[in-house]
């Protein structure tokens, strides 16, 4: 049955047909008359042709066209099917009281009504009121179309209205049946809540492992993310946000194991219940309330952990270096991050684990835990050519010096050996197995890597990632800090500006009443490309830099000056060629000039820099091209010929062909490259007064860039590397503990977690005979290859990012070996400790496996 | 009387781990048909790997059949729900497994209770039927230890006491003197014989022991995953006990 509201609009909708139909506009016998009428009189005329031809002669009465046999046939035809829709309106009133009728109806008055419309266009140009033909048709099929489409759907609506009531009776009934058949009325008693109680405190060590974990993975966060906000805006921010970067991950890894062990550890019990009829429900809340307890306590005593590094940490920083250090603090915001990264962090651990623990299923959960896991991996093709691809993609960006020395590509050769060395190690160990004289002599040895390879291969890149993180990200910085240059030795002048010849006449005073020794060198000022926007400094945020552009003679001068052999250069006259001296010392990573969005060669600007401001990326590259000259860098140094300014982001020497220098002086004014050496301390004072006008001259060169300024002075930036040096000392050491207390914990979860496993194990092993001796060396075994090969795939690793890394900073032979001596002797305490840990844990476990 | 258990067609397969060809499905147990009624002591014989312990766990419904039907009490498991399936399992089955299934962090009177205290049965009604069959099973004295304090025997037997508890109406045991010595399996048996002849409860039970299988009333056995032989005592003890033996030769 329809409903009321498809009926009455069927209704009203005929008789608005029956309306627009009974208009009169068609003459006949002098009067108009509608459609229905029309077509009658023609009908009941003896000739139905002149009677058609009589009224389009009406029609076209003022044109003077009479018409042929075509036309008189098509109005017939055109007032036919008006007709034709006017009675089929009148039967559908009657039909559409029931609500039917719809598909007689429409359908036909669909197809009658695009006929008259055909007609009325071909009739249009020959009558003399076409509005009225048009009208007449148009509203027609207007009105019998809408009928059609608003009957559909309302019919559709009413569909959806019955199965929507359907869908919902059958969920009533659904949920009334559920609630028959799975009445389970009345609460546990509190035997149950006493059983759930005595059954945690059996594994009240599982707990306590658990929230370790969890708490040094909050620790990690609470304790990255405070020293991030106390030393915003300074330099070191970018190393504890890498810190920050890497402790996810490494906290993600450590939950994912700590939650599957957890997991592992509880899958019995569960079965138990599940087998002897506990609700799925009941467990599932159980399980969820074991969690959240856990996450809670985890986050509470990471959020002591977290305060206490990090009051130490500040403290420390503070009593070194003053409390000014500290230039942020822990607002409200930081810390509703922290609690989102962390809740981020569970969340994330908990949707890898997910598949563990939504159905640990009656039969086989025991089965399941000592299945044993797939050897290798299974489309070797993909695995060997994208770990290829990764690693081989990572060595050469990060052999380029615009790119060198961050996480990124290490991440990315680190993925790439994942890869590989998964398919490899895999393929080797399924030849060994089939190499029976192989596989046998080793087969109790090498048992732990063909039963668990995933678990083992996963733990042993987990132990190598970490092994690269401390040796190379953190400890590749100690060394280079402990074996870089006195920060004293940076700077052989007192004094750097870059003055007007204007300013000349005020350094000449001083030199000549004996307050400094000074030298000075015609320059130029170099720029990079500036910043037109943040969208445009953000996808190129290398080549920002001002730098100082001197003619060859002058290098050679000051090169001299500063005891140092000059190199032999032979630049073009037209200053497309440079050589570069990069003024960094050897603890700072490597800088480039910027060579923006890929390009080979480097763009530099003669002069100030220039804003270019775009809309858009390509328009910015466009303009930025046609301001900043390509130059090719013919050869480069790093040393400090006028003093580490920068420690090489800016102010590094750009030298000129004497040609090309002398073509610039007349165009942009003599610009003097002023070197200043007071002659005796007691000279300060009065030379700092003069600077000081200096500068306040040459404010408006600070406005490009607030780190640029016309003048630099030895003492300030001495004082400033000294403090970053320590800072990042600080800090790097901070981290590279807590990395270290990680992998032990890591190691220290593994041997828990199998515990159970290696006990059964050495028991039937005792059981066949074998001895205590050799059941010992199996386990030496074992945790000699945790300790070894992960240790010698990092220092693979690391050795080749080293390498790289020193070229780049352009080391000599002695800065190399130097650094190797300071890099060695962490690397060996490193090994010293690992191997300590592995030896206590090794102890450990045997002890353990004795007592059964 | 009446059916408690029927299976039709009745088919396990798994499939091999790591493997996700339907070829390498193994098929444990292959179209069986049976149908125990209330009371019967059955037992279920066969070579280790002939499908036994995968029948008792579809039948238990701890386990669910990849073809066929199971039929507890007339009604078709298949279309019975989880929740559903756990309430039959905490009702009206118990289970006695050959490595006793205990939870090593409760104590006995704790395993014994649980079936009843995951039923929302009043604490005291629960102390008081786990000390009753205690007493019956001679395990008083044991009820505040832990498993791993106890022998084999008493571990089974606790293990019983727990199947008992909600008094069910079939009782499945998996080798439950598999892990016991001779006297031990003797006494084990015993208790079964008296439960499923004093309080009338039904029995599958299934073993290797020719003279513990002597006990049932009944003996399929099964070669294959099929049942070859559905073998009821008709004589004596003694006679069923030398029929069993023929019939494992001649498996």
């Amino acid at each position: 049955m329809k409903s009321k509201i498809r009926r009455i609009y069927g209704i009203i909708m005929g008789f608005i047909i029956q309306a627009v139909c009974l208009y009169r506009w068609i003459p006949v016998d002098g009067q108009e008359v509608c459609s229905l009428r029309a077509f009658l009189w023609i009908i009941r005329s003896e000739n139905t042709r002149n009677a058609s031809a009589q009224i389009l002669n009406k029609m076209t009465e003022a044109s003077g066209k009479t018409a042929d046999d075509l036309y008189a046939m098509m109005i017939f035809l055109f007032i036919a099917s008006l007709a034709v829709v006017q009675i089929l309106g009148l039967i559908y009133i009657p039909l559409s009281f029931k609500g039917r009728g719809l598909m007689l109806c429409g359908i036909s008055g669909l197809i009658f009504c695009v006929v008259p419309v055909f007609f009325a266009t071909e009739l249009m140009y020959e009558v003399d009121e076409p509005a009225k033909m048009l009208g007449a048709s148009g509203f027609a099929l207007l009105t019998v179309g809408m009928t059609f489409v608003g009957c559909r759907l309302l019919d559709a609506y009413d569909e959806a209205v019955r199965e929507a009531r359907e869908l919902k009776e059958r969920d009533k009934a659904f949920k009334k049946e559920r609630k028959r058949r799975l009445k389970f009325k009345g609460s546990y008693s509190s035997l149950f809540y006493q059983i759930i109680f005595a059954n945690c405190r059996n594994r009240l060590s599982d707990y306590i492992t658990f929230v370790t974990a969890g708490s040094m993975a909050a620790g990690f966060i609470i304790s990255g993310f405070g020293m991030w906000t106390l030393l915003k805006g300074q330099e070191l921010n970018s190393i504890l946000l890498d810190f920050l970067v890497l402790s996810m991950i490494v906290s993600i890894f450590l939950l994912v194991n700590i939650l599957l062990f957890y997991l592992k550890s509880r899958m019995k019990g569960y079965g138990i219940l599940l087998n002897l009829g506990m609700r799925r429900m009941t467990l599932r809340f159980y399980m969820a309330v074991e969690l959240i307890v856990c996450i809670f306590l985890s986050v509470a005593c990471g959020f002591i952990l977290g305060n206490g590094l990090l009051w130490g940490l500040r403290t420390l920083l503070v009593k070194k270096l003053g409390s000014d250090i500290i230039t942020g603090h822990m607002t409200g915001r930081t810390w509703l991050m922290i609690l989102v990264s962390i809740g981020l962090m569970f969340l994330i651990s908990l949707i890898i684990t997910h598949d563990n623990y939504y159905n640990p299923e009656t039969s086989g959960a025991s089965d399941r835990a000592v299945i044993a896991e797939p050897l290798g991996v299974k489309y070797h093709l993909l695995y060997l050519i994208s770990g290829s691809v990764f690693v081989y993609g990572a060595l050469h960006f990060f052999r380029d010096s615009n790119m060198a020395e961050g996480l990124l590509f290490p991440g990315f050769f680190l993925l790439g050996s994942y890869l590989l060395l998964k398919c490899l190690w895999g393929a080797l160990l399924r030849f060994k197995e089939k190499v029976n004289a192989v596989s046998y002599k080793t087969i109790l040895l090498d048992n732990y890597k063909y039963y668990r390879f995933k678990t083992t291969f996963q733990y042993m890149f987990f132990l190598t990632v970490l092994h690269v993180i401390i040796l190379f990200v953190y400890a590749k910085d100690i060394a280079a800090t402990i074996t870089a240059e006195e920060p004293e030795k940076l700077f052989p002048y007192d004094y750097v500006c870059i003055a007007d010849t204007d300013d000349m006449k005020d350094f000449e005073v001083l030199s000549d009443s004996g307050l400094t020794e000074l030298t000075a060198y015609p320059m130029v000022r170099v720029s990079g490309p500036g910043l037109a926007d943040e969208f445009i400094y953000d996808m190129d945020g290398s080549s920002i830099g001002q730098h100082i552009g001197i003619s060859e003679t002058s290098y050679r001068q000051i090169c001299e000056h500063a005891g140092r052999k000059a190199k032999k250069l032979d630049l073009s006259a037209d200053g497309s060629d440079i050589h570069v001296v990069y003024q960094q010392d050897r603890a700072q990573k490597a800088h480039a000039l910027g060579n923006f969005l890929m390009e080979e060669n480097t763009f530099l600007h003669i002069g100030s820099p220039e804003i270019i401001k775009a809309s858009n990326s390509g328009t910015w590259i466009r303009s930025t091209k046609a301001v900043y000259e390509e130059r090719i860098i013919k050869s480069e140094e790093a040393f400090m010929i006028t003093g580490a300014l920068h420690q090489g982001s800016q102010e590094n020497i750009i030298v000129f062909s004497d040609a090309y220098m002398q073509s610039l002086q007349p165009e942009n004014g003599t610009r003097q490259l002023i070197l200043l050496n007071l002659t005796s301390e007691e000279s300060r004072p009065a030379v700092e007064e003069m600077l000081a006008a200096f500068r306040e001259r040459h404010a408006e060169e600070e406005s490009y860039d607030a780190d640029v300024t016309a003048c630099y002075d030895k003492t300030r930036l001495v004082s400033r590397i000294s403090r970053e040096r320590a800072m990042h000392t600080e800090v790097n050491v901070f981290i590279i503990v807590l990395f270290i207390i990680t992998g032990f914990i890591m190691f220290y979860m593994k041997v828990i977690a199998e515990m159970d496993e290696r006990k059964r194990q050495h028991t039937f092993l005792a059981l066949i005979g074998m001895g205590p001796k050799k059941r010992h060396q199996l386990i030496y075994t074992e945790f000699r290859d945790f300790l070894i090969l992960p240790l010698v795939a990092a220092t693979l690793i690391t050795g080749g990012f080293l390498r790289i890394t020193l070229e780049l900073r352009m080391y000599t032979a002695t800065d190399t070996f130097s650094y190797a001596k300071a890099w060695g002797t962490f690397y060996a305490v490193y090994v010293l400790l690992q191997t300590v840990g592995a030896a206590l844990l090794t102890y450990y476990t045997i002890k353990e496996v004795d007592k059964e | 009387m009446n059916e408690i258990i029927k299976a039709e067609k009745l088919c396990r397969s798994y499939m091999i781990p790591g493997s996700e060809n339907k070829k390498e499905e193994i098929r444990v147990i292959k179209e069986i048909g049976l149908t125990v009624q209330e009371g019967e002591f059955v037992g279920i014989m066969g070579k280790s790997g002939c499908g036994k312990t995968t029948l008792i766990k579809v039948l238990g419904m701890i386990d669910k059949p990849t073809g066929g039907t199971v039929f507890f009490k007339g009604r078709d498991t298949k279309e019975l729900w989880a929740e559903e399936l756990a309430d039959i399992r905490r009702r009206e089955l118990g289970f006695v497994f050959q490595d006793f299934y205990l939870m090593d962090s409760l104590t006995i009177r704790n395993n014994i209770m649980l079936p009843m205290v995951l039923d929302k049965k009043k604490a005291k009604e629960c102390l008081k039927k786990g000390e009753e069959l205690a007493e019956q099973f001679g395990i008083t004295h044991l009820l505040n230890k832990h498993p791993y304090e106890l022998s084999g025997g008493e571990k089974q037997r606790a293990a019983i006491c727990r199947a008992l508890i909600n008094d069910p109406d079939l009782i499945l045991a998996d080798e439950p003197t598999g892990n016991l010595d001779t006297k031990s399996g003797e006494i084990v048996v015993e208790e079964f014989k008296r439960v499923n002849e004093k309080l009338g409860k039904t029995i599958i039970m299934v073993t290797h022991d020719p003279r513990m299988a002597s006990n049932c009333k009944r003996i399929l056995f099964l070669r294959d995953g099929q049942i070859l032989e559905d073998a009821v005592r008709a004589g004596s003890q003694e006679d069923f006990y030398e029929q069993i033996l023929e019939k494992m030769k001649e498996l």
